[in-house]
């Protein structure tokens, strides 16, 4: 239920305000759907999640400028560990 | 067969070095892992890490060899000499550089290069993957399904994340760079010389000469 919260915020206002990426700490969720949907929700389209030292990284494209995005997930909590810019 | 020194050719159009075919084939098999890893699969994932493994072992093969493989092989033959690789080199500049049975001196000092930044390539890849590109594999196919579950199973025991990770990455693609740039300027010297020289140096890596056994 936690995990809901701020998808609900994040949805919610997305249509007013400027698409913002997660930073770290954003709970997004513990299942592929939950931080895809959160994922788009903050402007960037989920392309591929995989296991990556112990947390989940999800590949996404910033629908703005069609950067590429790694956002780490712990799978645990669903919470954001850290953002990197694909290079 | 002759002795080593006695061996060496100081006209071109003599003898080339035969390499024998392990030799062939850890040196094609490891430029073959390392293109395939560097430009195909994805980084980090199962057929990158088998593949990392399978250079590994050809790599291991390769040292090994130059303890007990056949004379032109062992290190012995190409021992690491800067100044010998200069004088190589200018002697090619001028255009009569000696023929060797083995690596030339500066050939030598490139392959020496090549296994140094290889052996940090994989030790980096080893400690950023861990140990098995299985475990792995099975871990990719379940989150690809959507079961984060087995992630969080793990976590807390090796699969933890490393605060040495962005290290070991940075290490790992300087050292897959610079062993890029390192077979270009081989390729290139292998390239010059057959040219320069009118030696082939390329066809005793690719075939064996008959009536020679390895």
């Amino acid at each position: 239920m936690k995990a809901l919260l701020p998808l609900t915020f994040a949805l919610a206002l997305s249509p007013l305000a400027a698409f913002a990426l997660p930073v770290v700490g954003d709970v997004l969720g513990t299942t592929p759907e939950t931080a895809t949907a959160a994922l788009e929700a903050a402007g960037c389209k989920v392309n591929s999640f995989e296991p990556e030292d112990g947390k989940i990284e999800a590949k996404c494209t910033e629908t703005a400028t069609g950067k590429i995005w790694e956002i780490y997930i712990d799978p645990k909590t669903g919470a954001v560990s850290k953002v990197k810019a694909d290079d | 067969m002759t002795d080593l020194a006695s061996s060496r050719l100081p006209r071109k159009g003599q003898a080339l070095p035969s390499w024998d075919p392990l030799l062939r084939l850890a040196h094609w098999g490891i430029a073959g892992v390392v293109l395939a890893n560097y430009a195909f699969t994805k980084e980090g994932g199962s057929v990158h890490i088998a593949l990392g493994w399978a250079g590994m072992a050809l790599l291991l093969l390769r040292l090994i060899w130059g303890f007990v493989g056949p004379r032109e092989a062992r290190f012995a033959s190409f021992p690491p000499n800067p100044m010998a690789a200069l004088r190589h080199l200018g002697g090619l500049l001028r255009g009569k550089a000696p023929q060797y049975p083995s690596h030339n001196p500066a050939g030598a000092l490139m392959a020496y290069a090549l296994w140094a930044c290889l052996a940090v390539l994989m030790l980096t890849g080893l400690g950023m993957s861990g140990l098995s590109p299985f475990a792995r594999a099975d871990l990719e196919a379940a989150v690809a399904e959507g079961d984060w579950s087995v992630l969080v199973e793990e976590d807390g025991d090796a699969e933890g994340e490393s605060p040495y990770g962005d290290v070991l990455e940075e290490v790992h693609e300087v050292a897959a760079n610079l062993i890029l740039i390192l077979a270009l300027l081989h390729v290139a010297g292998v390239a010059v010389e057959s040219r320069a020289l009118r030696r082939n140096l390329l066809a005793p890596m690719l075939i064996t000469r008959r009536g020679r056994k390895g």
